[in-house]
C-alpha cells in the first residue's frame, strides 16, 4: 500500500514538472547599444566603455561594455529600460542617456554622448526629504538646504549666481515639456531646462563671495533658523556663512520662511530674479528634485524680460517656467522617489546623464556627492566625485550633514 | 432494451469523478418531503503554532440553516451561513486565503482583524422523461476581513459558483456532466489613517517564493495604492466540467477546470495567471461494512508580469502594456487514501484512517538571469473513531505527520548583473518551518442529543495541536473548543 501511495505520488510530481522549462531562452532580447560620441572626439571610442541597462519598475541593472567600435550588445527579456553611459578621458566627461526605452524584440539603441567637462561649482548636498517632529507627531519639511562646492583648485566667486528647480516638481508627475519619439520610443528632451517657480540669485557684484578650492556654502532653502531647537530630528541652518532664500515679498508664508536668525546676515538673502509660479512659499519637492545651478552671459533680471525666455507650461494655465540654455548650466542634479517606479528623467543627459534616488521622505536622509579620494588627497583639498552622472557620483546619507 | 441502455451507459464511464455535490444526483432516490437543519455555534482558539498569518488567538460566532425538499418531479435545496471571527495580532497577507492566489500581500504590523463570512447556497433538480434530469447550483460567498490598526485595510471577497448538471438516474444508479464556471474576486483597500512617523510603514508584494518588491505600502512597486487605480483588485474566472456516477457499491467522479486571473483594472494589468486543476476520486463501499476511497488532487499556475507604462498624450495618461514576462510557477498534487468501517456494534459506531501525501514545487524567475526553485513534502495519517452512547455520540481523532522541503538556492547571477531579487527570507523560513515540522495532534467532539426535544442536540468539540521542533514559530501548541447547538428537521 505504502509502495503504492509513494508511486502515485512520484508520477504526480514528474506530471507537474513536464511543464517546467526556464523561460529565460525564448523570451530574451537582443539589445544593441551604440554608444555616438560627439563631434570631434570620435577618438575617444574605445573599447571597454560601461553602459548600464536599468529596468525602469524592477531596478533590474545589468552592465555591458563596447567593443572597439563602441557597440555593446546584451540579452534582456521585455521590459522598459534607462540606458546610460559615463565614459571619461582626463578631463573630458561623456554622458549619455536613453530613457523609457522599450524593448519588446530585437532593439538597436544610438546612445549619444554629450561632452562636458569636471565642473568647478558642483552641487555637494540636497537635504530636501524633511524629517519627523519626533518625540512629537507629525513630519516637518521647512528645514531643506543645498551646499555648494567648489571642486576646481581656483577660487570661485559665487556672486550672482542663479539657481532653481525644473518643472515637473516630482519625477513620477506628468512630464509636459518632454516627449516620445514616435519610432524609437525614447525620450526627447527639449534644448533647455525649464526652471519653475522663481529664479533665485546670491546676492554679490562681482567678487564678494569667494569660495576657495574644497570649500562649501549652505543654501537654505526655507527657514534659515535653529530648527533643532523645537524638532531634535532637524538642522541648524542659523550660521553666519549662510545663504538663505529670504524674501517676505513674494514669500510671506511664515511656516516656511520664519525670520532668519540673529546669525544670518541680511546680505546673504538671495534675490528673486523671477517669480512665475503661485505659491507663498518657496516650492520645492520633497521627494524628487531637479536643482539646477546657472550663470546668465547678461544680468539674470534682463535675460528673464526677453521674449519667450518665460513660457506656460504645455496644458497646465497656471505653472510658468524660465527657459535655460543648457550651456549656462554649471551643475545639475536629478533625483528620483524611490517609493515609486514610475520616475522619468526631466533634465537632459548633457546636464546629468543619472539620477540619485531617494528611498522615503520625512526620515532625515540626505542626497551627498561622494568623495574622490585620491584626487583629494593629491590636491590637498577636499574634491567630489563629478562625471555629470548622479547615478555614479551621487548616494544617499541617513542623516543630514548638518545635524548637530 | 432499458438494461441494455444502462449498461452502455455504465461502460462509458472514465473511472474517477468527483462526489456528493452534484445537484443531478439529488434525484438519486430522492423520497418525498423535506429535511433541513440549523445550528449556532461560537468557538475559541489560541497558541503560537500557527502560520505567520494567522491569529495569537481568535474567537469565532457563526449560525447556518440547510435545508432540501423533495417533490415528485423536483428537488429544491438551500442553505445559508454566517461566520464572525475577531483574531488577533495578526499580520502579513491580506487575502482571505493567503497562497491561493499566485500573488501576495505583505503587511508588518500585528493587529486586530475581524472576517465576516457570508455564504448562499441553493439549487434545484428536475426529473424529466423519465430517467433524465436536469439542475442548476449556484454557491454565493461574500466576505469582508478588515484591520484597523495602521496600515489599515480592508479585504472584500466574493466567490461564485454555478453548475448547470445534466443526469441520468435509474433506480439508486446515476450518472452526471455537469459545467461549472466560477468566479472569485478579491480587492483589498489600503490607508493609513495616523499621522506619520519617522518609521515608515511597509509592504511587501509576494510574486512567488517570497521574491518580490520590498517598499513603503503606498509606492508605485506595491500596487495597493496607487493613482489611477486606488486598490489591489483579484479577478478571477474558472470553466470545467465535472462528471460524476454514483451507485450503492461505488462512486467515481472527475473534474477538469481552467481558470484565468488578473490582477489591476482599468487598464493597469500588473499580472495576470492561467491556472488548471485536475481533481479525480473513487470509492467502494463493501456490504461487509468496508469502504475504501482515493482521491488524487492536481493543481498549476503560472503567473506572469506585464510590461506596462503610463503614456501621457495631450495631458491624458493611458497605461500601456508591452509586453508579458513569466515570473513565477507552482504546482501540486496530493493524495489522499481512506479506509473506512462501520459496524452494527452497539457503541463503536465507525472507524477510518486516512493516508495523506502531498508535493509542491514552485519556481521563481523574479529578475533575469535568476532562477530558484522549491520542492517540498508532507504526509499525514488520520484515524478516527466514533462511538455512540445512548443519546451521546463521541468522535475521537489523532492525527501525525511531518514534511521537508529544500530551496534550489539562487542561481544564473553573473557578474555582468547588478541587483540581486529581494526575498522577504525570514517569513519564507517561517512558512516552511509550519510547513515541514513533525505534527501530532488530537480531537474530541462530544454530542448529546436531547431528550426532550427530537432532532435537537449540543455538541462540544476540542482539538489541540502540536508541533515538534520549533525555532521560528511563536509556540509549539494550537488549541480550540467550540460549542455548538443544532437541530435536524
Amino acid at each position: 500500500m505504502k509502495r503504492f501511495l509513494l508511486i502515485g505520488l512520484a508520477l504526480l510530481a514528474a506530471a507537474c514538472a513536464e511543464d517546467y522549462k526556464s523561460p529565460w531562452p525564448d523570451a530574451l532580447q537582443l539589445l544593441s547599444v551604440n554608444a555616438v560620441y560627439p563631434a570631434g572626439y570620435a577618438d575617444a571610442v574605445h573599447e571597454g566603455a560601461v553602459i548600464r541597462i536599468e529596468e525602469v519598475s524592477s531596478g533590474a541593472a545589468y552592465l555591458a561594455r563596447t567593443d572597439r567600435r563602441g557597440l555593446a550588445e546584451i540579452q534582456v527579456p521585455p521590459g522598459i529600460y534607462r540606458i546610460t553611459c559615463s565614459d571619461r578621458s582626463g578631463k573630458d566627461l561623456f554622458n549619455g542617456a536613453a530613457d523609457k526605452v522599450v524593448v519588446t524584440e530585437r532593439r538597436i539603441v544610438d546612445l549619444l554622448l554629450s561632452h562636458s567637462t569636471a565642473g568647478g561649482l558642483v552641487i555637494k548636498e540636497i537635504y530636501c526629504g524633511g524629517c519627523s517632529k519626533a518625540p512629537q507627531e507629525g513630519t516637518y519639511q521647512s528645514d531643506q538646504y543645498f551646499i555648494i562646492h567648489n571642486n576646481d583648485y581656483e577660487t570661485v566667486y559665487l556672486d550672482s549666481l542663479c539657481f532653481g528647480t525644473l518643472s515637473p516638481y516630482n519625477s513620477t508627475s506628468v512630464n509636459n515639456w518632454t516627449d516620445r519619439d514616435p519610432v524609437t520610443g525614447e525620450t526627447v528632451f527639449p534644448d533647455f531646462a525649464p526652471v519653475v517657480t522663481v529664479v533665485w540669485q546670491l546676492p554679490g557684484s562681482g567678487k564678494d563671495f569667494p569660495l576657495a578650492p574644497g570649500e562649501d556654502a549652505v543654501v537654505a532653502l526655507r527657514g534659515a533658523i535653529d530648527h533643532t531647537l523645537q524638532y531634535p530630528l532637524s538642522v541648524n541652518l542659523n550660521r553666519p556663512d549662510i545663504f538663505t532664500c529670504y524674501n517676505p515679498t513674494y514669500f510671506p508664508n511664515p511656516t516656511y520662511h520664519p525670520a532668519p536668525g540673529d546669525l544670518v546676515k541680511p546680505e546673504r538673502y538671495a534675490q528673486v530674479v523671477i517669480k512665475t509660479g503661485q505659491s507663498n512659499a518657496n516650492t520645492f519637492s520633497i521627494s524628487s528634485p531637479t536643482v539646477v545651478l546657472f550663470r546668465t552671459p547678461m544680468p539674470a533680471g534682463e535675460y528673464v524680460l526677453q521674449p519667450d525666455v518665460v513660457r506656460m507650461t504645455p496644458g497646465n494655465s497656471a505653472d510658468r517656467v524660465v527657459v535655460v540654455p543648457y550651456d549656462w548650466i554649471e551643475d545639475a542634479v536629478e533625483v528620483f522617489d524611490g517609493r515609486s517606479g514610475n520616475n522619468g528623467k526631466r533634465i537632459s543627459p548633457a546636464a546629468d546623464a543619472g539620477f540619485v534616488l531617494q528611498s522615503d521622505v520625512y526620515k532625515g536622509h540626505t542626497l551627498r556627492r561622494k568623495v574622490d579620494e585620491t584626487a583629494s588627497a593629491e590636491n590637498g583639498y577636499e574634491v567630489l566625485v563629478d562625471t555629470n552622472n548622479s547615478s555614479n557620483d551621487f548616494y544617499e546619507s541617513e542623516i543630514q550633514s548638518l545635524h548637530p | 432494451m432499458r438494461a441494455r441502455y444502462r449498461a452502455c451507459i455504465l461502460s462509458l464511464l472514465v473511472p474517477l469523478a468527483l462526489q456528493g455535490q452534484d445537484i443531478g444526483l439529488l434525484r438519486l432516490n430522492p423520497g418525498t418531503g423535506a429535511t433541513g437543519k440549523a445550528g449556532v455555534y461560537g468557538g475559541y482558539e489560541a497558541g503560537g503554532y500557527h502560520p505567520a498569518f494567522a491569529p495569537s488567538s481568535l474567537w469565532k460566532a457563526g449560525a447556518s440553516a440547510q435545508g432540501t425538499h423533495h417533490g415528485e418531479n423536483t428537488s429544491f435545496t438551500g442553505s445559508f451561513s454566517f461566520e464572525q471571527i475577531e483574531g488577533k495580532e495578526q499580520f502579513t497577507s491580506v487575502f482571505l486565503e493567503p497562497g491561493y492566489f499566485p500573488v501576495d500581500v505583505l503587511e508588518f504590523t500585528p493587529g486586530d482583524k475581524t472576517r465576516q463570512t457570508y455564504k448562499l447556497g441553493g439549487g434545484f433538480a428536475t426529473t424529466f422523461a423519465d430517467e433524465f434530469v436536469f439542475g442548476v447550483k449556484a454557491d454565493y460567498l461574500s466576505a469582508n476581513y478588515a484591520k484597523r490598526k495602521d496600515i489599515r485595510h480592508t479585504t472584500y471577497g466574493m466567490d461564485l459558483q454555478v453548475e448547470p448538471t445534466f443526469a441520468v438516474v435509474s433506480d439508486d444508479i446515476g450518472i452526471s456532466l455537469a459545467y461549472v464556471f466560477r468566479k472569485r474576486t478579491e480587492t483589498i483597500d489600503a490607508e493609513q489613517v495616523g499621522a506619520a512617523t519617522d518609521q515608515s510603514y511597509f509592504a511587501f508584494l509576494d510574486k512567488g517564493m517570497r521574491y518580490g518588491t520590498y517598499q513603503v505600502w503606498d509606492g508605485d512597486g506595491i500596487h495597493l495604492d496607487e493613482a489611477g487605480v486606488g486598490v489591489f483588485p483579484v479577478k478571477e474566472f474558472t470553466h470545467g466540467f465535472s462528471y460524476i456516477a454514483q451507485a450503492p457499491a461505488f462512486s467515481f467522479g472527475m473534474s477538469m477546470l481552467w481558470k484565468h486571473g488578473a490582477v489591476g483594472e482599468k487598464g493597469y494589468d500588473w499580472f495576470r495567471y492561467p491556472g488548471f486543476s485536475w481533481k479525480l476520486f473513487a470509492e467502494g463501499r463493501f456490504r461487509s461494512g468496508h469502504s475504501l476511497r482515493l482521491d488524487l488532487n492536481l493543481q498549476n499556475d503560472q503567473l506572469e508580469e506585464s510590461v506596462l507604462d503610463k503614456v501621457s498624450a495631450g495631458g491624458i495618461t493611458t497605461p500601456t502594456v508591452y509586453a508579458w514576462n513569466a515570473v513565477s510557477d507552482r504546482a501540486w498534487a496530493s493524495v489522499d487514501l481512506t479506509y473506512g468501517i462501520r459496524f452494527q456494534n452497539r457503541h463503536l459506531r465507525r472507524l477510518q484512517a486516512v493516508l495523506h501525501g502531498g508535493i509542491w514545487e514552485e519556481k521563481s524567475y523574479l529578475m533575469y538571469p535568476y532562477e530558484d526553485q522549491t520542492q517540498r513534502y508532507n504526509g499525514m495519517t488520520t484515524l478516527v473513531a466514533a462511538f455512540g452512547f445512548g443519546p451521546v455520540d463521541m468522535n475521537l481523532r489523532v492525527n501525525g505527520g511531518a514534511g521537508a522541503w529544500k530551496d534550489k538556492g539562487l542561481s544564473g547571477g553573473t557578474d555582468e548583473v547588478e541587483s540581486v531579487p529581494f526575498r522577504l527570507t525570514p517569513d519564507w523560513l517561517r512558512k516552511m518551518e509550519y510547513f515541514s515540522t513533525a505534527k501530532a495532534g488530537a480531537g474530541l467532539t462530544l454530542t448529546w442529543h436531547l431528550p426532550f426535544v427530537r432532532g435537537l442536540y449540543a455538541q462540544a468539540e476540542g482539538t489541540w495541536l502540536h508541533g515538534f521542533g520549533i525555532d521560528l514559530l511563536p509556540g509549539a501548541d494550537r488549541w480550540s473548543a467550540t460549542l455548538r447547538m443544532g437541530y435536524d428537521f
